[in-house]
């Protein structure tokens, strides 16, 4: 246990040597890592940001229910109380066909048109508020409430939240594709530029091996370097992710302001930060061991 | 022990280098493998130290069979031999000091104890005072005696030497002899390629395999002249 700790301590410590005397392009490939990840990152912040900003919305959506021409008060009544019993429903309104007309008049141009009108042409309507957002509980509600007497049609408001969302979800999906493709990218380039260091430790490795080395000694030094090239690449990502949002935040607030809204970026869980550096680091090894296996076979 | 039995190496590209090669090699023996350039003596060697395997025959290296033996296992094969190669194979990026480290640092030896062997090797070999130089700084001779530093460190119970005087001239060739001779009177088997033994000290008993195109011609033992 002493002794293979040991051996640990004495790869990572000849591997941090390393990467001391060859800082430019330690740094170097740090930076293309954090860059390479913090992009598609960023985008999925932002996406994260949307979708909480649309469940927001989607709490704004209602329900409307449109009564029959020839609804009778009773009917009326009877949808009222029924209604007042259901538990999926937070809170509603009802709104009268003569209130209705007196509100088209009150912000219509053209009052003289409806005026011309013969009778009311509106509906009797409720306005629902659902007490869950939940697109099959807002289903079952819809299809419950058309089923009452006197209904003749239940609308759901929240079409364009759900348009809007199908366009969150394809932006989802974009983003672990190209986060995928990246993060390939990026193991093409630690590999190779592990592969380089092998060519530049080839009499240290042959030697090793002839006096005895071990597949795991001469592996375990490269292995470290690439987790190290993550560790570092995940943090200039963090770092980058953080400032590049800091920065947004500023003019999103602003705008927010001017919508009299308190919205403000969410950036700062420390999850989306480790987990950062957990993919990268990841990459980083998976990575070296790919250009060590590659070495093994190519022999 | 060393043992060959009907060793045949064979590449494909130059056909046979060693044919039906027997002999036995013993505990504390010095060796002197003899012959022309071409002879077959680095491949021998190579067979001896298990770096390569032979074709047809067997080679058993106290007891174990190196034809059978899996590849993990190798290495730790390998670590009984001390190697030492007629280009030096020394690392240029790196000190004395950490030339020779590098065998400790396979064997898991870091710290202080490997600092004290590491200078204990480097005295033996008269290189005490240079282990903070880069070995490109050094003579040809002192090159040579960095690399048996370097094979002796670990302190292998076999060493090997391939051609280790080939370059150096007369009076370097014969502190190097001097220095195997040592390392042999306190028990290390030493096995040496050379194209002549001109240079043998004559204070010891020693053996000479001569190889002539790939067999063993000759198997001599020189007895110590008192």
């Amino acid at each position: 246990m002493h002794k293979w700790l040991n051996q640990h301590i004495q790869a990572a410590s000849v591997v941090l040597h390393r990467l001391r005397q060859q800082l430019l392009s330690t740094i170097l490939i740090m930076t293309v890592i954090g860059v390479t990840l913090a992009i598609p990152s960023l985008i999925y912040v932002m996406l994260q940001n949307a979708n909480a900003l649309i469940i927001d919305v989607k709490k704004e959506a209602k329900m409307s229910v449109f009564l029959q021409q020839n609804a009778s008060q009773t009917t009326i009544d009877a949808i009222k109380t029924k209604l007042g019993n259901q538990s999926d429903i937070e809170a509603f309104t009802f709104v009268s066909k003569d209130t209705a007309l007196k509100q088209l008049i009150e912000t219509t141009d053209n009052p003289e048109l409806i005026a011309s009108l013969e009778g009311n042409p509106l509906p009797h309507a409720f306005f629902i508020k659902p007490s869950s957002i939940d697109k099959s509980a807002l289903k079952s509600l819809k299809s419950n409430l058309e089923q009452l007497e006197g209904v003749a049609e239940v609308v759901i408001d929240s079409g364009w939240v759900n348009r809007l969302n199908s366009l969150l979800n394809i932006g989802k999906k974009a983003v672990w594709i190209f986060g995928c493709l990246l993060g390939f990218a990026l193991i093409a380039v630690i590999s190779n530029t592990i592969r380089m260091q092998i060519l530049t430790h080839k009499d240290e490795i042959e030697v090793s091996e002839l006096f005895g080395a071990t597949k795991s000694f001469i592996r375990r030094p490269f292995l470290y370097l690439g987790t190290l090239y993550g560790i570092g690449g995940g943090i200039v990502a963090c770092i980058l992710l953080w400032f590049v949002l800091y920065m947004f935040n500023q003019s999103v607030v602003k705008i927010a302001l001017e919508y009299a809204s308190d919205f403000t970026l969410q950036f700062h869980a420390l999850p989306t930060y480790l987990y950062m550096i957990a993919i990268s680091v990841l990459i980083g090894w998976l990575a070296s061991y790919w250009a060590i296996t590659l070495r093994s076979t190519s022999q | 022990m060393i043992v060959f039995d009907q060793v045949t190496k064979r590449y494909p590209s130059s056909g046979d280098i060693l044919q039906q090669v027997s002999f036995t090699i013993n505990e504390g023996d010095m060796v002197f493998v003899t012959g022309h350039s071409g002879a077959g003596k680095s491949t021998l060697l190579k067979l001896i130290a298990a770096i390569e395997r032979p074709t047809q025959g067997t080679v058993l290296i106290n007891n174990q069979n190196v034809s059978k033996i899996n590849n993990a296992a190798l290495p730790y094969l390998r670590r009984k031999f001390g190697l030492i190669f007629q280009d030096h194979k020394l690392l240029y990026d790196r000190n004395c000091f950490h030339n020779v480290a590098l065998p400790l640092s396979i064997n898991g030896i870091t710290g202080d104890e490997a600092s004290k062997r590491i200078r204990a090797a480097l005295d033996k070999v008269g290189l005490l005072h240079k282990e903070r130089a880069m070995p490109i700084t050094l003579s040809g001779g002192e090159q040579q005696r960095l690399a048996i530093a370097r094979a002796v460190v670990s302190r292998p119970a076999i060493l090997i030497a391939d051609e280790p005087t080939g370059n150096l001239d007369t009076t370097y060739a014969a502190d190097i002899m001097q220095l195997f001779q040592a390392f042999n009177q306190v028990g290390v088997t030493v096995i040496i390629a050379m194209h002549d033994t001109a240079n043998v000290l004559q204070e010891t008993s020693y053996q000479t395999l001569h190889l002539d195109k790939g067999r063993l011609s000759a198997h001599m033992h020189h007895a110590q002249m008192a």
